[in-house]
């Protein structure tokens, strides 16, 4: 990470010149409503926004609609077991970077992202193909920039070290973000299980 | 009737944990980021620090934090620490590896808000390592109330305050989603609530 910004005092100065920024999982949801225009502002001047679980991207963009649901913990203890996670949008790069096996926990809501959207992993109903919605999505329709929203909270359970998945996660987005803004692949940003990463820990307010 | 302060760190429309206002407490919400910069008088009984709290806004507030604390303040503070907001905490630091084994609990001292739990008490619906899987390195003169696996992790424990008052720290997700709904008797989160106030307001701690 180029540059960590503490949510509460976010400024335009922060997103400057940003290739793309990240909020981080479980941030606070009145202040991504105060920092709303600014988001947007940085996305109509072409920047790349990835909104991260237990945050509303629907308070950036009106287009989507996000549906509250209970949260599914015990899903993996099921008899067979099945998150409803299904990989869309195949040819997407992040499906280089990410197996559909590490973008999947319990669940947190789900998005419907806007139409044109590329879902890259919708939510369907366990052992069926029917669709729900989506747990994230990337969209290029609504501003001259980029919107990526997942319901998924990696950062939060990386650093609560009882769900490995997410540390994959992050593990192989991060790459991907570098890679999709041109910036060198290596080194890897590198998230180790079993450490309490203090700029990952930041990034989350 | 007995006062306890919930801190929170976001999203207003969302109501703390059930939990922590069924102990028998008027409890008040107030924001991290509203409360004082600077030593104050301290007005509550209890202040719960719930899991996923904004730690650099609590670094913020170390002068107001240190002086409850001076004023035998009692706190219960939930979740791994990444940046320490009172001296006497440490960064988490997690079982390397975990297996299952070294996920189970054990009971280090007798503790009347844990000893009458079920076995299991602290299993997530059937899940293990959601309690906790490491801990915040207890202090010296710490009391371990519960340890994990082999290493004996302290996830539970408490300090008691240089003027009555009291520290528990629970390193893990909150302590409310363990045995403390409408209907588990006994109630953990509602114990522990009225243990930590009955402790702090004891004259000697020291048997």
């Amino acid at each position: 990470m180029d540059h960590i910004a503490y949510f509460r005092d976010l400024t335009p100065a922060d997103l400057r010149g940003r290739k793309a920024a990240i909020i981080a999982c479980r941030s606070d949801n009145d202040l991504l409503q105060a920092h709303a225009s600014l988001f947007q502002a940085y996305l109509e001047e072409g920047g790349f926004l990835i909104v991260m679980g237990g945050l509303r991207a629907d308070l950036i963009d009106p287009r989507i609609a996000y549906r509250e649901t209970p949260s599914n913990f015990q899903w993996f203890m099921q008899a067979k077991p099945d998150s409803g996670h299904r990989r869309r949008t195949p040819g997407h790069s992040l499906h280089r970077f990410l197996a559909v096996e590490n973008m999947q926990w319990h669940r947190h809501g789900y998005y419907l992202a806007p139409a044109g959207a590329d879902r890259l992993v919708e939510l369907c109903r366990p052992h069926s193909e029917e669709r729900v919605g989506d747990i994230l999505f990337d969209d290029r329709g609504g501003f001259k920039g980029r919107l990526m929203a997942t319901t998924l909270d990696p950062h939060m359970h990386h650093g609560g070290h009882y769900i490995p998945a997410a540390t994959r996660f992050l593990n192989g987005f991060y790459p991907w973000v570098r890679a999709e803004i041109g910036a060198a692949l290596f080194p890897l940003p590198r998230f180790e299980a079993g450490t309490v990463q203090e700029d990952v820990q930041h990034a989350t307010l | 009737m007995a006062r306890v302060l919930y801190l929170r760190s976001r999203n207003r429309s969302e109501a703390p944990p059930a939990a922590y206002a069924g102990a028998g407490a008027t409890l008040d919400i107030v924001d991290i980021a509203d409360l004082p910069d600077r030593r104050a008088k301290r007005r509550h009984d209890l202040i719960v620090i719930p899991m996923q709290s904004d730690e650099v806004m609590l670094g913020r507030k170390k002068a107001w934090l240190e002086g409850v604390w001076a004023q035998g303040g009692a706190f219960l503070a939930n979740d791994v620490i990444a940046q320490p907001y009172l001296p006497f905490l440490r960064p988490f630091v997690p079982i390397p590896s975990p297996s299952l084994a070294d996920l189970a609990l054990q009971r280090h001292s007798a503790h009347p808000a844990f000893d009458a739990l079920p076995d299991g008490f602290h299993l997530f619906g059937g899940m293990l390592g959601v309690y906790g899987v490491g801990h915040n390195p207890p202090p010296p003169g710490a009391v371990i109330v519960n340890t994990l696996g082999h290493g004996s992790y302290a996830i539970d424990w408490y300090l008691e305050g240089p003027n009555r008052g009291l520290f528990f720290c629970h390193g893990g997700p909150d302590i409310s989603a363990c045995h403390s709904g409408p209907d588990d008797h006994p109630n953990l989160t509602h114990g522990l609530m009225q243990w930590i106030m009955e402790q702090s307001h004891k004259p000697d701690l020291h048997p």
